[in-house]
C-alpha cells in the first residue's frame, strides 16, 4: 500500500510547479525562436581526410567549418532556413572522395557543394561534382588547369593560384632600387605538376623564371629535383659556389624545410631566401626549423591586422589551439563559407546558374580580402608577402599591410 | 677549387654513411636469414618518431635515444619475428614478401593515424652549427650522425665476428644445417638476428630524423636507397655495406657537382647497372657468404 507523507506531498507539489513552469518557458521560447528550425535545412555537402595523410588540415577545416555553421544559425540561417552541414571523411583518398561525392549529389541531394582539401583529392571528384551541374565551392585546392576547363563553376577562395606563387615577391622587389636588389638567382624546383608551373608559368605568362626576368635579376642556377629527393647539400652547395645572392626553394613543406636546413648548415647568406613553392612558413614545423627558419620569406592570402571580416577572430581562435601564424588553409576555409553566404543570401536562391552569375557579377567581402571573381571562377590576385624574424613571421609585402620592414640577407 | 672539391667528398662520404647505416639492417636479415624484409622502411620510420616524441616530450637529445633505440627495436624485433616471421618462415618465399609488404604497410597507416603526414624535424642545440675546416662546411649534426653511423656499423662488425654468439650467427648464415648438427640453435638466433636487423633500422631511423626532415610516408623513401646499398654492396656484409654506402654518397655528390640535379638518380642508377653487369655480386666476393 502506497502512502503519502504531506512533507513528500509538498516537495512534490513544488516540483510539478517547477515542471509547469519549465513547460511554459519552453513554449515561451519556442514561439518566440525564428522560423529557422521550422523549416527544412539548407545542406552543404563536402569530404574532408579526416583521418589519413590529410587529417592535420583537415581537422583545422573542420573546425572551421563547425564554428561558421554555429555563427549562421546563430543569424537566423540563410534565406530564413537553418544550415546544415554534412562532411563526410574521404579518408585522404581520391577513390573514397568520388564515391562520397555521389553519395553526397546522389542520395543526399545537398543544394551547395564544397571541395575536399588538396588538389591530389579534389581534382578527383571535380568531373562528378559538374556532371551533377553543380558549383564546386572551394576553398580545399589551387589549381589554375582545373579552374579554367571549368569555365568559371568551380569558386574558390584562394587569392593566388601557381603562376603566381612569386608575385608578390618579386613586386617587392621591384620597388626597390636596382643596386639593392639581388643580382644572382637560384631556383630550386620539384618535378610535381604544381611546382613546376609556379616555376615556368603557364602559356607565358607568371612563374619566376618570367617574373625574375621582368625584374632583371639573372638566374645563375635552375635546377629541378626529383619529389623522392632526400639530400639537398649538393645543390646547396651549387649555389654557394655559383654565388648566388637569391634563392627560390619552390618544393613542398618536406623538401623545402630540408633546403632551408642545408641552405644554414652551409652558411649560404642569400639576401632573399623564399620558400614560395608553398606556404611552408606558415607551419607549426617552421619555427622549430630554429635559425634556419630566421629571414625565410613566404607567401599567404591574407593577415589579421589587416581587418578582413572573421579574420582577427578566426587567428584568435587558432592562437588558442597553439597555432602562432593563422594556417593559410584555415583562411580560405572560411571565406569560402563567407561566400556562400553572402551569394545564398544576395541572389536569393540556391539555383545554381543564378548563384553562378551573381557571384560573378558582385563582390564578396571575406576573411582573405574582398573577392571580385574572374572569368575562370578564381578571386583577382591578392597575396602577402611574410618574412620570419626574431622567430615569428611578419608582413613585409604589401606596404599598407606592412607589419615590418623587409630584412634583406639571411642572418 | 680544391676547397670545392673536398667539400664534394666529404659531402658525399657523410652522406655515405647515413645511407650505409640505412642498409645495415636490411643487408644482414636478407644476407642470414633469406627474408626480403620489406617493411625494414616503416622500422626506420618509426625509429625517426621515437627521436621526434623523446625530443618533443622530455627533450632527450638524438645521440641518447639513438642509443636507446637499440634496445627497443631489438625487442621490437623479436617480437615481429615470433609473431610474423616464424608464420611465413616455411611458406613460399611469395609469401613471405607479401606478409612484410603487409606489416610495412600496416606500420605506415598506423603512423599516419598516429602523427599524420604533417613534415616534423628534430632540432637538437647543434643542429643549426657547422664545423669549417680550410672552407670546408661540415654541419655538425651530419658529422655525429656519420660518427653514430660508424660507431653502430663496427659494434655489429665486431659483435658477429668476436662473439660466440656473433660466430653462430655467421655459420647459420653460411650454411644453416650444418650449423644446426654441431648445436646452434637456429630458431634463437634467428629471432636474435632479425632483431638485431630491426635494432639497425632503428637507430638509422634516429640518424636520418636528426639530419633530415621526415614524416609517416617519407621514410619508404629510404627503401629504395637501403636496397641500392645492399645490392651493389652485396648480401650480409657488413664491411661491404659501409664501402657501398660511402660509394653511393660519393657518386651522388660528384653527380650532383658536374651535371644537372635531375639527371644524377637517372646517372646513379645506370651506373649501378653497369658495375652489378661487371661484378655480379656487388662490393663482397660472393653472393652469400661473408658477415
Amino acid at each position: 500500500m502506497t502512502t503519502f507523507d504531506p512533507t513528500r506531498r509538498r516537495v512534490l507539489g513544488a516540483a510539478g510547479l517547477a515542471a509547469g513552469v519549465a513547460a511554459g518557458l519552453a513554449l515561451a521560447v519556442a514561439a518566440a525562436a525564428p522560423a529557422v528550425a521550422q523549416q527544412a535545412p539548407i545542406v552543404i555537402g563536402g569530404t574532408l581526410g579526416l583521418t589519413g595523410a590529410y587529417a592535420e588540415p583537415s581537422t583545422d577545416y573542420k573546425f572551421v567549418y563547425d564554428r561558421w555553421l554555429e555563427e549562421v544559425n546563430k543569424k537566423g540561417g540563410l534565406l530564413g532556413r537553418p544550415v546544415k552541414m554534412v562532411v563526410y571523411n574521404d579518408e585522404s583518398t581520391p577513390t573514397v572522395a568520388q564515391s562520397l561525392y555521389n553519395r553526397l549529389l546522389d542520395q543526399d541531394k545537398v543544394d551547395i557543394v564544397i571541395a575536399p582539401y588538396t588538389t591530389f583529392v579534389g581534382g578527383a571528384v571535380v568531373p562528378i561534382v559538374m556532371s551533377h551541374g553543380k558549383l564546386l565551392f572551394n576553398g580545399g585546392f589551387v589549381g589554375i588547369n582545373i579552374f579554367r576547363n571549368n569555365k568559371g563553376s568551380i569558386i574558390g577562395s584562394f587569392t593566388y593560384q601557381e603562376p603566381d606563387y612569386t608575385r608578390g615577391l618579386f613586386e617587392m622587389l621591384k620597388d626597390l632600387p636596382a643596386e639593392q636588389r639581388p643580382k644572382r638567382l637560384a631556383i630550386f624546383t620539384s618535378q610535381n605538376p604544381f611546382t613546376v608551373v609556379v616555376r615556368a608559368g603557364i602559356g607565358g605568362k607568371g612563374g619566376a623564371l618570367n617574373y625574375a626576368k621582368e625584374a632583371g635579376i639573372p638566374v645563375v642556377l635552375d635546377e629541378q629535383y626529383p619529389p623522392t629527393t632526400t639530400d639537398f647539400n649538393g645543390l646547396v652547395q651549387k649555389a654557394k659556389a655559383a654565388n648566388a645572392d637569391m634563392v627560390l626553394a619552390l618544393g613542398l613543406p618536406n623538401d623545402t624545410l630540408n633546403i632551408a636546413r642545408s641552405v644554414h648548415q652551409q652558411g649560404l647568406k642569400p639576401m632573399v631566401f623564399c620558400t614560395c613553392g608553398s606556404q611552408v612558413t606558415t607551419l607549426s614545423a617552421w619555427p622549430k626549423l630554429g635559425e634556419a627558419a630566421e629571414g625565410g620569406f613566404g607567401t599567404t592570402v591574407s593577415w589579421p591586422t589587416q581587418g578582413y571580416p572573421g579574420l582577427a577572430d578566426l587567428a584568435a581562435v587558432f592562437k588558442a589551439r597553439g597555432y602562432e601564424t593563422l594556417p593559410t588553409y584555415a583562411i580560405v576555409g572560411y571565406a569560402i563559407l563567407q561566400v556562400i553566404e553572402q551569394a545564398v543570401e544576395g541572389a536569393k536562391t540556391l539555383d545554381q546558374e543564378k548563384l553562378k552569375a551573381y557571384i560573378h557579377a558582385n563582390e564578396f567581402k571575406t576573411a582573405a580580402g574582398t573577392f571580385r571573381y574572374q572569368d575562370d571562377g578564381t578571386p583577382v590576385f591578392s597575396q602577402i608577402l611574410i618574412q620570419f624574424q626574431n622567430g615569428r613571421n611578419q608582413v613585409v609585402w604589401p606596404k599598407q599591410a606592412q607589419t615590418a620592414q623587409p630584412v634583406l640577407g639571411k642572418p | 677549387m680544391l676547397t670545392h672539391v673536398l667539400s664534394i667528398v666529404a659531402d658525399g662520404v657523410l652522406l655515405g654513411l647515413i645511407y650505409a647505416i640505412t642498409g645495415l639492417g636490411l643487408s644482414l636479415v636478407l644476407g642470414v636469414m633469406g627474408i626480403v624484409n620489406v617493411a625494414h622502411s616503416a622500422f626506420v620510420m618509426l625509429g625517426s618518431f621515437l627521436a621526434f616524441e623523446l625530443f618533443r616530450r622530455f627533450g632527450v637529445d638524438p645521440v641518447v635515444a639513438f642509443v636507446l633505440a637499440l634496445p627497443v627495436f631489438f625487442v621490437l624485433g623479436i617480437v615481429v619475428y615470433r609473431v610474423v616471421i616464424t608464420r611465413v618462415q616455411s611458406a613460399a618465399q611469395t609469401q613471405g614478401l607479401v606478409a612484410m609488404f603487409g606489416l610495412m604497410v600496416l606500420i605506415e597507416n598506423l603512423g599516419t593515424i598516429a602523427w599524420t603526414t604533417d613534415t616534423r624535424v628534430v632540432t637538437a642545440s647543434y643542429t643549426n652549427a657547422s664545423l669549417v675546416l680550410g672552407g670546408v662546411v661540415l654541419p655538425h649534426v651530419r658529422l655525429i650522425a656519420g660518427g653514430l653511423a660508424l660507431l653502430l656499423i663496427g659494434g655489429v662488425w665486431a659483435f658477429l665476428r668476436f662473439t660466440l654468439t656473433g660466430r653462430a650467427i655467421r655459420a647459420m648464415g653460411q650454411n644453416p644445417e650444418a650449423a644446426r648438427i654441431v648445436g646452434v640453435d637456429i630458431a634463437r638466433l634467428s629471432a636474435v638476428m632479425f632483431g638485431l636487423g630491426i635494432a639497425c633500422a632503428g637507430a638509422a631511423g634516429v640518424a636520418l630524423a636528426m639530419v633530415f626532415p621526415f614524416s609517416p610516408n617519407t621514410q619508404v623513401v629510404w627503401l629504395a636507397w637501403a636496397f641500392l646499398v645492399v645490392i651493389l654492396g652485396g648480401l650480409g656484409s657488413v664491411a661491404s655495406t659501409l664501402a657501398a654506402g660511402i660509394a653511393v654518397g660519393l657518386i651522388q655528390s660528384v653527380c650532383t657537382a658536374v651535371m644537372p640535379f635531375d639527371t644524377v638518380y637517372l646517372v646513379l642508377y645506370v651506373l649501378l647497372a653497369v658495375i652489378l653487369t661487371v661484378r655480379r655480386e656487388g662490393l663482397s666476393r660472393a653472393v652469400r657468404r661473408t658477415i
